[in-house]
């Protein structure tokens, strides 16, 4: 997690000043999460995790979860620091929406955990998953969807309007274009690309724009895209911003541990023994605690973390955004600290707004307070849907 | 609440309708699927039709007026013929975002 810091330029002391998330609400829809292991057991708000697959309980049989949630608000304290998360006094709460060893789900489920998460009241919600067009388009992508919304986009959109910041992966699906997955491809979320964990170049399998949206496609209907006679969408735009998730390596080699999931001492299936293995962990090793994993998913809890550091700032500096704008600036003010990456330029397809920097964040925040010409700016976004960014500027949002 | 509709087919996903089509599952496989409705109000006859199939209840998602189950493959095409179904749409999978 050091070098993921060092990529975001994030100060090393930023928790000891007591910036670290605490008074954030993350909702983590994914596999389940271990909330016994020792980097963990001070964030996860037991009485509200809730399990949405078959079964009960919000156990993590494929480690993803576990390992989502410690690079937002891992403490580190099993490792003296050493892989603490970004966040780590973020309240989390797990909401199981991916179940088996694969860690797969249903659009349904994940549109009725998102319903209980605005009933949460939740700041941020996290998604590290996604639906692949391989399957269903019969080859890589670019892949052209349908404009059909399924019951997982409009929970999304529902979670938005109630103020909640979305942030979802975009994706493994690259290096080919028109490889953003659903939910991504939803101009109400966040979309993360994912870098090196050095951040200083694109993942090789990060997903990637430009989206193809056909209006005649039948529901769920998903299909290769004819290059030479399709138009791409100009809006949304998608990835929206890149942080550090990947590896430099085409594997799953180099990058952040993985908390280790609670299949330790219980039953676990041959299949998933073997994942395990491959990734550089022995589940049956009780003293491992960590292991590697990399991809959107990652980048995806980075931007979440680096949001839950963003809105206690906030919170710090007076800012009381009304409820229902404040995932919206919070998005806007996170795809503004986005800037193109040197020395190497890629393309917006690729990169989105490009890599987020903490400096540009904070930087972008006291500018949002102290001048109405930024805070239009930043408000003013291809994508914006505030209606007061279109009146004149009467103030500061404390004002409001 | 009229129960009969012009066109059935119509109101199925892209994948069910290819489901239902090309026979390569067992008429009592179990499918997960999501019935939208025209307004909420429909909601709670969704669920007294999926229990008379019978199926079973996976999600009340009433702000989004539906009603996801499982149901059996064979009985999908019953689930069009009320006038207050909308679409019916095979739940999509997700998975990890994991390379």
């Amino acid at each position: 997690m050091d070098r993921v810091r060092q990529a975001l330029f994030l100060p090393e002391d930023l928790a000891r000043v007591g910036a670290d998330g605490s008074g954030v609400r993350v909702a983590i829809l994914d596999s389940g999460v271990d909330s016994d292991h020792p980097d963990l057991a001070h964030a996860v708000n037991r009485s509200e995790c809730r399990n949405f697959c078959f079964g009960s309980g919000t156990e993590d049989l494929a480690g993803h979860g576990t390992h989502v949630a410690g690079i937002i608000a891992g403490s580190g304290v099993a490792c003296d620091g050493k892989y603490r998360g970004i966040a780590p006094g973020t309240e989390l709460i797990v909401l199981k929406v991916l179940s088996g060893p694969n860690g797969t789900g249903h659009t349904d489920q994940v549109a009725a955990a998102i319903l209980h998460a605005i009933d949460l009241d939740v700041d941020i919600i996290n998604y590290s998953a996604s639906h692949s067009g391989w399957h269903s388009a019969g080859g890589p992508p670019p892949w052209t969807w349908s404009s059909h919304l399924t019951v997982r986009d409009e929970a999304f959109q529902k979670a938005s309007d109630a103020g909640i910041l979305c942030v979802v992966a975009a994706g493994n699906d690259g290096p080919n274009d028109g490889s953003i997955n659903p939910p991504g491809h939803l101009a109400e979320v966040l979309t993360c690309g994912a870098l090196t964990e050095t951040g200083d170049q694109l993942y090789r399998y990060s997903s990637r724009g430009p989206l193809y949206i056909d209006s005649s496609l039948r529901a769920n209907q998903v299909r290769r895209t004819d290059v030479v006679f399709e138009t791409p969408c100009e809006s949304p735009m998608k990835p929206d911003l890149v942080a550090p998730g990947g590896t430099t390596l085409p594997s799953i080699a180099a990058l952040h541990r993985i908390l280790q999931p609670s299949i330790l001492g219980g039953p676990v299936s041959t299949r998933s023994r073997r994942a395990e293995s491959f990734r550089g962990v022995d589940p049956w090793d009780p003293d491992c605690l960590y292991g590697k994993m990399a991809g959107t998913s990652q980048a995806t809890a980075v931007v979440s973390g680096v949001a839950a550091l963003l809105l206690q700032l906030a919170r710090d500096k007076g800012i009381d955004w009304e409820d229902r704008t404040q995932g919206e600036v919070l998005r806007r003010l996170l795809e503004e600290s986005a800037k193109q990456m040197k020395p190497r330029a890629y393309e917006p397809e690729e990169v989105g707004r490009g890599r987020l920097t903490w400096p540009n964040v904070t930087t972008n925040l006291q500018d949002f307070i102290e001048s109405p010409v930024a805070r239009k700016r930043i408000l003013d976004g291809p994508q914006l849907r505030l209606q007061e960014a279109a009146e004149p500027e009467t103030g500061h949002p404390e004002s409001r | 609440m009229s129960t009969t509709t012009a066109n059935p087919a119509s109101k199925l996903d892209f994948g069910l309708e290819r489901l239902v089509g090309e026979g390569s599952l067992d008429e009592s496989s179990q499918i997960p699927i999501v019935i939208r409705v025209v307004d909420e109000s429909a909601v709670d006859a969704a669920l007294q039709l999926v229990r008379e199939l019978p199926g079973k209840v996976r999600h009340v998602l009433m702000p989004l007026r539906a009603v996801s189950a499982w149901v059996e493959l064979g009985s999908i095409r019953a689930l069009t013929e009320p006038d207050f179904v909308s679409l019916v749409e095979l739940a999509q999978t997700d998975m990890v975002a994991r390379a």
